[in-house]
């Protein structure tokens, strides 16, 4: 049985009162209330969740205000004093702060891999555009290199999604796929040079497929980023430890 | 300024209430939630449940209880407080000093009454 998340907070307003007031044996207070929690609320079957919460509500009432037993375990004037910033001896058998989700799964990855992505398009889509654009004299050697180096941050923001489970097989693939297939459509139109065709009704097909690929691309990938950041936003709790953790008495 | 029933009734506690359980230990083991019911609920000597944990762990740390653990029918294994003989020992020095004590606050309480 996981500890309900009032159970949870109790026990961490208890265990910050007592480093407040540098009380020795805070570990094992807070263990010693967990498994008095424990057995409070012993193991009936078939209750519904407001009964669950009521008698929660009754068995902490009763425990009491954390502060005054932090009051109660405060060193008397005869006892040493403990030192309030020092960490626990022992690791406690709660965890009063629910852990951190694990690195790929943090809300900000979404938004890394876009960003990571947007650059590494940019630059690579820039020299294409430009030699859209240009009459047909080339572009500059510069910008063609800064296009190549910009690859990284693409290849990047790739192998962010291939490895953050946040985002989901199809997206990953999409994701992978985009970018080489949207680039190759561009390229083939502007080196079959369409876009300078006498006809109007070719120049305007390159010209759609030019304009079309990006937009559909980065439409794409933001559907993309904002699927991965809502997963963020429904990732389950982080599971913590089981109430009573008898160890050593 | 006046004292409260509870600013009365904490400064009693305070020195008596770890020979409470002291006493109710040398009836036998008990564990934490038992110990608490009967300090608690049967009598009112502790101020909420709560309390009793850390007042535990300073008579453990003088070596006053020591505990084990029991499997417990009806749920996960209990912690039994016992009593050790220095906690006897301690018991048996309070006792010999609370009755006089007792007899003598209610003489002279008694006595500012009437």
């Amino acid at each position: 049985m996981n500890p309900p998340l009032a159970v949870i907070r109790y026990l961490a307003e208890l265990d910050a009162a007592l480093a407040a007031r540098g009380a020795p044996d805070r570990d094992q207070i807070v263990t010693q209330v967990g498994e008095h929690i424990t057995q409070a609320l012993g193991d009936v079957p078939n209750r519904s969740d407001a009964e669950i919460n009521t008698e929660i509500a009754a068995v902490l009432a009763d425990l009491g205000d954390p502060l005054r037993i932090a009051d109660e375990a405060a060193p008397r004037a005869s006892e040493p004093s403990g030192n309030p910033a020092a960490p626990s001896a022992t690791p406690v058998a709660y965890l009063p702060v629910p852990p951190k989700p694990a690195l790929l799964t943090r809300s900000w990855i979404p938004a890394v891999a876009l960003g990571l992505w947007a650059v590494g398009a940019a630059g690579v889509a820039a020299p294409l555009l430009l030699l859209a654009v240009s009459s047909g004299d080339g572009i500059p050697g510069a910008t063609l290199l800064l296009g190549v180096v910009l690859n990284v941050p693409l290849v990047a923001s790739a192998v962010l999604v291939c490895c953050s489970p946040l985002f989901r097989l199809l997206g990953r693939w999409i994701w992978l796929l985009c970018v080489p297939v949207a680039l190759f459509a561009e390229s083939v139109t502007v080196h079959s040079g369409v876009q300078h065709s006498p006809y109007p009704l070719d120049a305007a097909i390159a010209w759609t497929v030019i304009l079309a690929c990006p937009i559909l691309t980065i439409y794409a990938v933001v559907m993309i980023t904002i699927r991965a950041y809502r997963r963020t936003q429904n990732l389950p709790a982080p599971v913590p430890p089981p109430l009573a953790q008898p160890a050593t008495p | 300024m006046v004292p409260g029933e509870d600013e009365i009734a904490t400064n009693l506690r305070r020195g008596t209430l770890e020979f409470c359980v002291l006493g109710v230990l040398s009836e036998g083991p008990a564990y934490g939630l038992e110990l608490a019911r009967r300090l608690g609920t049967d009598v009112p000597l502790l101020a909420s449940e709560g309390t009793l944990y850390p007042l535990l762990a300073r008579l453990r740390r003088s070596g006053w209880v020591q505990t084990s653990w029991q499997e417990s029918s009806s749920g996960p294994p209990r912690r039994y407080y016992r009593l050790t003989s220095d906690g006897r020992a301690a018991l048996d020095t309070f006792l010999g000093v609370w009755s006089p004590f007792v007899a003598a606050v209610n003489q002279v309480v008694k006595g500012a009454v009437t």
